[in-house]
């Protein structure tokens, strides 16, 4: 009975991409509930949909690179430089060309390290705090529901599964968010406010507790270490969830910084 | 006399917009390459030139779509232009194979006895391996990332309806390869495993 003219096809791969509308969406899915080729077939393709969405997405991403692009972007700023970035990025060696590139590698690794030493992860944490403060840094999202926030991260692709969590028992109020970025890295970043106007910071971004430079006070709780700095009036928290660095900042005082951390860590 | 300069703004900006979907860069840059030193590359020139023209995205608009559109516009001018060979997909005999495939899958749908839930991560890769490259950048665009078909026609630099048709080959094609498959190896092996 059915020529292969009375099978919406084009419309089913539409209804499969979100791409119809009002009647025209219910024309070919009245015709999906009276037809099974066409269901079997729109079933069929949502699987290889969803089967490629889920093999095929982002794996991770090399640890250095986020450095490295930062690195390149910090070279891009200061064009009175040599500008050797293309010459890395071309990925293109010939032998004439060893000498430049030995130079090129030598300079790529002065810069780094000298970029890993004058803004250390609790560095560049504690100026973002500062801005905050100051109102330089602003919020992407206002909202006190931490769900909300989570959804938002999401959707704004922050590529790890994010934790906000309520501190209203501990007197801290959500109040919003932003994606952020720690040394490259994309970070959740979500703010609290507590009584007398105190402000508590929380970043969290993919790392490990090797990012961080030595001179932290350590402190154990729960089967998590912690890794404390002062920087002028603030404190800062940092664990590892998983591949995930975590950090509270606050200029709180020092203790309860530490408390809020220990009582919101998850063991992993 | 403001205490960030309009350089520095602009570099916060571009970072809080941009840099969040380097992983999504990365996968497209690894996927379309296939090297781990080549993706690199790529994301990297494809973020200093995104950065060098920045001014040009609309905020508000989907910045991974845009970054998408450079680093195709550099994977072309870079590693395509020796490569690029003609699709060599018939699209007669591909549709044969769909339907074919359909009315006898070699991979019951999900639920059914005897049948593991799905294919597994490996074989969806193996198979997407296999196909045309036109193919796997608009699996890629659309089924991965979620771009719109506006978007990834976009990124492409095609029309919109060769998005649609592309899609719509690409998806019976990795479906036809991941029958092959089943039938090579066969599921009974696993069902018989799994008592």
């Amino acid at each position: 009975m059915s020529s292969e003219s009375n099978h919406p096809r084009d419309e089913i791969q539409d209804l499969l991409d979100g791409r119809l509308d009002g009647s025209e969406r219910a024309r070919v899915e009245r015709h999906l509930e009276e037809c099974e080729e066409c269901r079997r077939e729109w079933r069929t393709l949502a699987r290889v949909k969803s089967a490629a969405a889920t093999a095929l997405k982002a794996k991770d991403v090399p640890s250095e690179l986020a450095a490295q692009t930062v690195a390149a972007l910090d070279r891009e700023d200061r064009p009175e430089e040599p500008r050797r970035t293309s010459a890395v990025l071309a990925g293109r060696w010939r032998p004439a060309a060893a000498l430049a590139l030995a130079a090129a590698v030598a300079a790529i690794a002065f810069l780094l390290a000298r970029d890993q030493k004058s803004a250390s992860v609790p560095d560049a944490v504690a100026r973002d705090y500062a801005a905050l403060r100051a109102g330089k840094l602003h919020l992407q999202i206002g909202t006190g529901e931490p769900r909300a926030l989570e959804r938002f991260f999401a959707a704004r692709g922050i590529g790890f599964e994010t934790n906000v969590f309520d501190l209203g028992m501990m007197g801290y109020r959500l109040i919003g968010g932003r994606v952020h970025t720690v040394r490259g890295r994309p970070s959740a970043l979500f703010v609290y406010r507590g009584e007398q106007n105190k402000i508590l910071v929380c970043q969290m971004f993919e790392g490990s507790a090797r990012d961080l430079p030595p001179g932290a006070d350590m402190r154990r709780h729960g089967g998590i270490s912690f890794f404390v700095y002062r920087r002028d009036t603030r404190t800062l928290v940092f664990w590892p969830e998983g591949e995930v660095l975590c950090v509270l900042t606050s200029d709180a005082d020092a203790e309860e910084v530490i408390a809020l951390a220990f009582a919101k860590a998850v063991p992993t | 006399m403001s205490a960030t300069s309009p350089e520095s703004e602009k570099r916060a900006r571009f970072e809080t917009t941009a840099l969040p979907f380097i992983k999504s860069v990365f996968n497209m840059a690894l996927r379309l390459t296939r090297r781990t030193e080549d993706a690199k590359d790529l994301v990297q020139e494809t973020y200093l030139r995104a950065y060098r023209t920045f001014d040009n995205f609309r905020p508000g608009t989907n910045c991974k779509a845009w970054l998408f559109t450079i680093l195709y516009s550099i994977f072309v001018n870079r590693y395509h232009r020796e490569r690029r060979a003609p699709d060599t997909v018939s699209v007669e005999e591909l549709e044969q194979k769909f339907h074919r495939s359909l009315a006898a899958p070699a991979t019951p749908e999900s639920g059914a006895p005897g049948r593991p839930p799905e294919w597994t991560d490996r074989e969806v890769e193996v198979a997407f391996d296999e196909l045309p490259e036109s193919f796997r950048e608009v699996v890629l665009l659309v089924d991965v990332e979620e771009l719109t078909y506006d978007e990834a026609a976009a990124a492409l630099g095609c029309p919109v309806g060769t998005i649609r048709s592309r899609l719509s080959r690409a998806r019976k094609a990795l479906f036809v390869a991941l029958e092959e498959y089943a039938r090579k190896t066969g599921y009974l092996k696993e069902a018989s495993e799994k008592k």
